[in-house]
């Protein structure tokens, strides 16, 4: 964590509209250098849309976000050119291979000399053996590793995750949890936006809590957890989220 | 309970119909369908009399070739319909096997549902059919008749070859059916082709030849039934002899496939679930010919890694070889072939229908199958406006693989029929040839700019599908104009020039190409402009 640190994210007064629909209001956060944000919230509270956003994916409303000092309306470029976004449903190209899709995105980063850490992340993810299919035949996780490994070839000091569990198998999960660590340590800013309580509990430094597109709760989840911990002991994530948001949750007895 | 499942599935139709219909869009596509087919009706009931043929005779000339052509016609479509489907048999969709194949139905009842719905979707494709083709019917009922049966018999038809050939494979193990059926189309075009060159006057007297030799005679006489039946003049006894006949022969299509499919039951599976994937891919992607590869394959690295549209141009070439290859490669092939068929074999058709079929070829079949661009690229989008890439880099590179290859077919067509051609005509033809790569460019530059405006795929959901129907003709006529425009535009460029250099054609030329390319260019920043504004939240 570095509170002093310059933040790599900043999100301050954003709102969203859908014709009549406010998908987020008036929204504002940012994370530092090192952080893990956890982004949780109902569905349809407005966490695609912010993640869709920050990577210059759709338009915002108003507001001013930037990442790693770019405004990403006024200098989208530079913005995207920092940053690693992974869907919470990765479209991949079908007719290419695994290899073809980092040389394509070295391409498209102009990541000079990229042949090693391209090895190196397949290795990692455990898709060497695949460098040569069409991604057609792949299985959920292995797509999701990909994507992954995409987002990570240009070393970006941003990255998004939305959903990023998604059909992995339990290896798989553990690889990319301590990926993400290591990628936080090195000096990425984080977010991960997902439903698995758990995962985030774990995992994030940080905590935003959205609900009907706005902030019900930000802040280190060392001090949220410690918050509702007044009125009840061993508090979880999951007391916290179901107090915050009111949704029901299962019956405790 | 197959009966209320196919009443459910009719009802839902219909509703899914007027549903589209509620919105203006869906309201304006129908609105142009029907005033085409109004204009088309109009059109063909016209009496559209042949070179030197009296208006008076004009319908029973037009009656004789249909009678001449249409049988040929239809042994074309049975080989088209065998050679394209992905399998053997009768096509179940994934929630039929699901629910129905586990269901307790008896397998005959299973193909008799099927059929019925088969029948159902005929009925209405006859009543499109019926209305479209006044001019050469005789009655109406005997028209709407004839087609239906003629439909239900290409279907039934393909379906047993299928099944026979499904058979014969797992009795001599060796691969059957497309190979063998690629082989008698060959020898058939082979045939004909020595028809027509006995002949020396053309197509249609070489056909002619064919047609009243022992062969012809022969291999035609069941396509025979269902003219009869379409042009049938009288109820009794032409009608409803030559009805019965059809009706028959369809029955016992029917009984071979009942006897048969114990043997391609498996077959029949794999083949529906192949099928249903093709349209998912389809309906997502654009592509209707496009195969999807799997597995291990050669990788290609890009020659030179160009960021931007280098890039995305040589993912979507890739992306070409590897889903297209062989269509492309047909067309390729067709193309050199093209040439000299337009010149020799059918002299006897107006150089402006050969010029008509170009346009078309050009402009409407070959865009639909080189769908190498954003219309394949819809669930892609997302990536794309993630990538740290300018869009009129993003835009120019996704032009690239559908107007090399589209150029690439296209110079190769007048390539050769330059070959045999000599004069001016071939001078104008040479001369064309630098146009075709900008033409291109023009050409898929609006093909996107409009569906970046209207972002759905062109492939029909399902028959009588208003929407499509609607959207293709807008669609068609949209890109036309724009196209006309844009060459008028350059052209007009290039007679200026004409005038002021006292008649330069190599003025002329320099200036109309200069003028196209300069319309091309200005088209990228309104197509950047689109790109811009899709919303991938809203799709």
């Amino acid at each position: 964590m570095n509170n002093s640190a310059r933040p790599m994210i900043s999100v301050n007064n954003f709102t969203k509209t859908y014709n009549d629909f406010v998908a987020v209001k008036k929204l504002s956060f940012c994370v530092a250098p090192g952080e893990i944000l956890g982004l949780v919230g109902p569905n349809g509270a407005g966490k695609t849309t912010t993640l869709r956003v920050l990577s210059g994916i759709i338009p915002p409303g108003s507001g001013e976000l930037s990442v790693a000092g770019h405004d990403i309306v006024a200098d989208p470029i530079a913005a995207k050119q920092l940053l690693g976004y992974i869907p919470d449903d990765p479209r991949l190209f079908d007719s290419l291979t695994v290899w073809e899709h980092l040389e394509f995105i070295a391409a498209a980063y102009a990541v000079a000399d990229y042949q090693s850490a391209a090895g190196a992340l397949l290795q990692f993810f455990n898709l060497e053996g695949k460098r040569h299919h069409v991604v057609q035949g792949l299985s959920r996780g292995m797509r999701q590793k990909l994507a992954i490994a995409c987002a990570y070839l240009h070393e970006p000091k941003v990255i998004l995750f939305d959903e990023p569990l998604t059909g992995l198998d339990p290896a798989g999960i553990r690889a990319i949890k301590e990926s993400m660590r290591e990628r936080a340590r090195q000096g990425a800013a984080i977010i991960i936006s997902s439903h698995l309580l758990g995962l985030v509990e774990t995992l994030c430094t940080h905590l935003l809590v959205l609900d009907h597109g706005q902030a019900r709760c930000f802040g280190r989840m060392d001090d949220v957890l410690r918050t509702f911990d007044q009125a009840k002991r061993d508090t979880t994530l999951e007391d916290v989220f179901f107090s915050i948001t009111h949704a029901e949750g299962p019956e405790t007895g | 309970m197959l009966v209320k499942l196919l009443w459910l599935r009719f009802r839902g139709g219909v509703r899914h119909r007027f549903r589209e219909l509620k919105t203006l869009r869906g309201l304006l596509f129908l609105c142009v369908t029907v005033a085409v087919i109004a204009l088309l009706m109009k059109q063909t009931a016209l009496p559209v009399h042949p070179p030197g043929a009296a208006l008076a005779e004009a319908p029973e000339l037009l009656r004789g070739q249909l009678a001449r052509w249409m049988p040929a016609g239809l042994l074309a479509a049975c080989l088209l319909t065998v050679l394209t489907a992905p399998g053997p048999a009768i096509h179940f969709s994934p929630s039929e096997i699901n629910l129905l194949f586990s269901a307790p139905f008896s397998r005959r009842a299973l193909l008799l549902y099927k059929m019925c719905f088969y029948a159902f979707g005929a009925l209405l494709s006859s009543l499109l059919i019926t209305l479209l083709l006044p001019a050469v019917q005789v009655m109406p009922l005997a028209a709407l008749l004839g087609a239906f049966l003629t439909l239900l018999f290409i279907q039934l038809f393909s379906a047993v070859i299928g099944m026979v050939s499904q058979r014969l494979a797992a009795s001599v193990a060796m691969p059957l059916r497309r190979g063998h059926i690629l082989l008698l189309l060959v020898a058939l075009i082979a045939m004909l082709a020595w028809y027509i060159s006995g002949a020396g006057t053309g197509l249609t007297d070489g056909f002619i030849r064919f047609q009243s030799s022992l062969t012809g005679i022969l291999l035609l006489a069941p396509f025979e039934v269902f003219v009869h039946i379409f042009l049938a003049s009288s109820m009794y006894p032409d009608l409803l002899r030559w009805a019965m006949l059809g009706v028959a022969i369809n029955a016992a299509l029917l009984a071979g496939i009942i006897l048969l499919d114990r043997y391609s039951y498996e077959a029949s599976i794999a083949a529906s679930l192949a099928l249903h994937r093709r349209w998912v891919r389809a309906r997502r992607s654009g592509l209707l010919w496009g195969t999807q590869p799997a597995g291990r394959v050669r990788s290609f690295r890009p020659p030179l890694v160009i960021p931007g549209v280098g890039a995305i141009a040589w993912r979507q070439l890739l992306t070409a070889l590897r889903t297209s290859g062989k269509a492309v490669l047909v067309f390729l092939a067709l193309a050199v072939l093209g040439g000299p068929l337009l010149v020799f074999v059918a002299a006897d058709i107006s150089v402006w229908s050969r010029i008509g079929f170009v346009f078309f070829v050009a402009i409407y079949l070959l865009p639909r199958t080189l769908v190498f661009d954003f219309r394949s690229d819809l669930e892609c989008m997302e990536t794309f406006k993630a990538l740290p890439l300018r869009p009129w880099k993003i835009c120019a590179g996704q032009l690239v693989a559908p107007a090399l290859l589209g150029s690439l077919i296209e110079l190769l067509l007048l390539g050769s029929a330059t070959m045999c051609l000599d004069g001016a005509a071939r001078l104008i033809a040479l001369g064309l040839m630098p146009f075709i790569v900008p033409f291109n460019l023009l050409l898929y530059s609006l093909e996107n700019l409009i569906f970046l405006f209207f972002p759905t795929p062109l492939v029909p959901v399902g028959r009588v599908d208003f929407d499509f129907l609607g959207r293709t003709m807008v669609d068609f006529a949209v890109k036309t104009s724009l196209l006309v425009a844009g060459c008028s535009l350059a052209a007009g460029a290039g007679m200026l020039a004409l005038d002021v250099t006292n008649r330069s054609w190599t003025a002329f030329a320099i200036v109309a190409w200069c003028s196209l390319v300069l319309i091309v260019l200005a088209l990228l920043p309104v197509l950047s402009w689109a790109y811009n504004r899709f919303d991938v939240s809203r799709q």
